[in-house]
């Protein structure tokens, strides 16, 4: 019996270990490319670097516009998770009144969920191009906020149903505007529930394909996934090159995941209904 | 009140909202998203469609797809998610290992497979070579008719197993232990356990899997695009690649706005259909 349970155990350790390794050997092997020169990686794709050399990120970063792409992923993502934040709690907060009608205008703002982006991005892309903000940050980080509204919206609303009305009325007695009681109690203790959000829309916005593809042309504008996209159409590439172009899209949400793994998780998973 | 609201109303409205109800318009016109001008014709779009080889290619390829992807998907997720809900050493890393491909974006997993299944220098070709499998070595997976599609769904799979898991282990968790207990007391095998006691009380967690599988399986893009582009000759195209092909390759705004209501159409009938019948099942238990 106890060599029964010994061999069940081993086995179950091998079966994990097994897919851990089909897991993370594809993204090492990434890692480790990036750091070859390009005629060694050519002569041998598998070995440990002869020469380790960080050669691949310079050049990705000065001559491949790396630099420019990788700015313009960090802008788009902090702006559009900082208005996401702001204007889906301000909207839950307004909601959670219960005035009348705030019941339908909750249900319509969680409508969105429901649609495929297929379904309006070829009708989104005629409305940028009839407001004159066609291939521009400002109009993709507004499509952003809309399509990330609803998640915000229903990850605020469930938060702040849970905070007691006499807070509230506490605030408004010690002569807090609506504003300030928002601004000075609502929003402090509500971030647990910020950081939530701002996971689940950061990673959304920073690694998005879709949008900025329809909606920019201008290579002056590519966030990097535009960019290695871009990278890997030109006539030949060169792999140690784009792989190191790779890890730096992939490198800041790997280091946040492995500091911050719990939050992570709960954070992605509580947006489980997300469309 | 009306100042916490409104900002966000207008602009969830404008490019969240009106963008799908213009599309009711415009699948109505000829409109190829160039000229100034386009014409009213009517429901020619959706007869056309209907008479579209791929069309039915796409739609053929995305419900296969999607089968794949959900069943392999989740019967490996909840198998996991039973390991590592038992106290063994090391389940904290197993899985955040396991739940990692799912924060890298969908262009970092398609192109890191794109090298793995190259044909000149992928790991695939030299694995096999070293064992001394030719045959196997020589396929080009992601470049012939007949394997592109089932390649493009172990990709998918390999990136979103950890994340359906981590929803079923958030179901197990609220299982109280004394459950198994008594039903082994009962003379329940394991097997008995799972069917019996597992299975009903995940109910919830297989719910939220199975419709999140199926919606993003149908609506998926950024992998079949960047693994194959919908290649080679359609054989790996879905209905959100052929709107792309159709709307962005082909110019033909209006019929590829029909065709995307047609996919809107097909996933809203598809999930509430599965929620109404999960629900049922849920409540039975």
């Amino acid at each position: 019996m106890r060599f029964v349970l010994r061999l069940e155990r081993t086995s179950v350790y091998l079966l994990l270990s097994a897919t851990s390794l089909l897991i993370l050997y594809p993204i090492a092997l990434i890692f480790i490319s990036s750091l070859k020169t390009s005629p060694e990686f050519m002569a041998d794709p598998f070995g440990w670097p002869k020469v380790w050399t960080l050669d691949n990120y310079a050049a990705a970063w000065h001559s491949a516009n790396f630099s420019t792409y990788f700015g313009n992923s960090a802008i788009i993502t902090v702006l559009s998770i900082a208005f996401i934040v702001l204007l889906g709690s301000m909207t839950a907060y307004g909601l959670s009144w219960n005035f009348k009608g705030s019941k339908p205008l909750f249900s319509y703002f969680l409508l969105g969920i429901m649609i495929p982006i297929q379904a309006k991005i070829i009708t989104l892309f005629i409305l940028l191009k009839q407001l004159g903000i066609i291939n521009t940050h400002f109009g993709l980080i507004l499509v952003f906020i809309a399509f990330n509204l609803p998640m915000a919206v229903f990850i605020f609303f469930g938060f702040f149903k849970t905070i007691p009305v006499e807070l509230k009325d506490a605030a408004q007695l010690d002569g807090c505007s609506d504003v300030g009681t928002f601004w000075r109690i609502i929003l402090p203790i509500s971030r647990p529930i910020i950081a939530t959000v701002v996971i689940l829309t950061g990673l959304y916005v920073w690694n998005s394909f879709f949008l900025p593809l329809i909606l920019l042309q201008d290579k002056k504008l590519f966030p990097i996934t535009l960019g290695l996209q871009r990278l890997k159409g030109e006539f030949s590439v060169d792999w140690p090159l784009f792989f190191a172009a790779m890890v730096m899209l992939m490198i800041p949400m790997i280091v946040l995941f492995v500091l911050m793994q719990k939050q992570f998780i709960k954070g992605l998973t509580s947006g489980a209904v997300k469309g | 009140m009306i100042v916490f609201i409104l900002p966000s109303a207008v602009i969830y409205t404008l490019f969240a909202m009106y963008p799908s109800l213009s599309g009711l318009y415009y699948s109505l016109t000829n409109w190829d998203g160039i000229s100034p001008g386009y014409k009213l014709i009517g429901l020619d779009n959706f007869k056309e469609i209907f008479q579209d080889p791929l069309f039915y290619k796409s739609v053929k390829n995305s419900f296969v797809f999607a089968l794949l992807v959900v069943v392999i998907k989740n019967a490996i997720a909840l198998g996991f998610a039973i390991l590592l809900d038992k106290k063994l050493k090391g389940t904290g890393f197993f899985r955040s290992v396991f739940f990692m491909p799912a924060i890298l974006s969908a262009i970092i997993v398609a192109y890191t497979w794109v090298t793995i299944f190259n044909p000149v220098f992928g790991s695939w070709q030299t694995l096999f070579q070293a064992v001394g499998l030719d045959g196997i070595a020589k396929l080009d997976l992601l470049g012939t008719s007949s394997t592109a599609l089932y390649t493009v769904a172990f990709v998918s799979i390999w990136q979103n197993m950890g994340y359906a898991m981590v929803i079923y282990l958030a179901g197990l968790q609220t299982i109280p232990g004394d459950l198994y207990e008594s039903a082994g007391m009962d003379g329940a095998g394991r097997w008995k356990q799972f069917l019996h006691v597992t299975f009903p009380l995940i109910a919830p967690a297989l719910t939220i899997n199975l419709i999140l599988s199926t919606v993003n399986a149908l609506k998926e893009f950024d992998l079949v695009y960047i693994l194959t582009g919908g290649g080679p000759f359609d054989s790996s195209q879905v209905i959100g690649t052929a709107i792309y092909k159709i709307a962005f390759e082909m110019n033909r705004f209006g019929y590829g706005i029909a065709m995307s209501l047609i996919l809107f159409f097909i996933i809203a009938v598809l999930s509430l259909g599965q929620l109404r019948y999960l629900k049922k099942r849920e409540v039975e238990y």
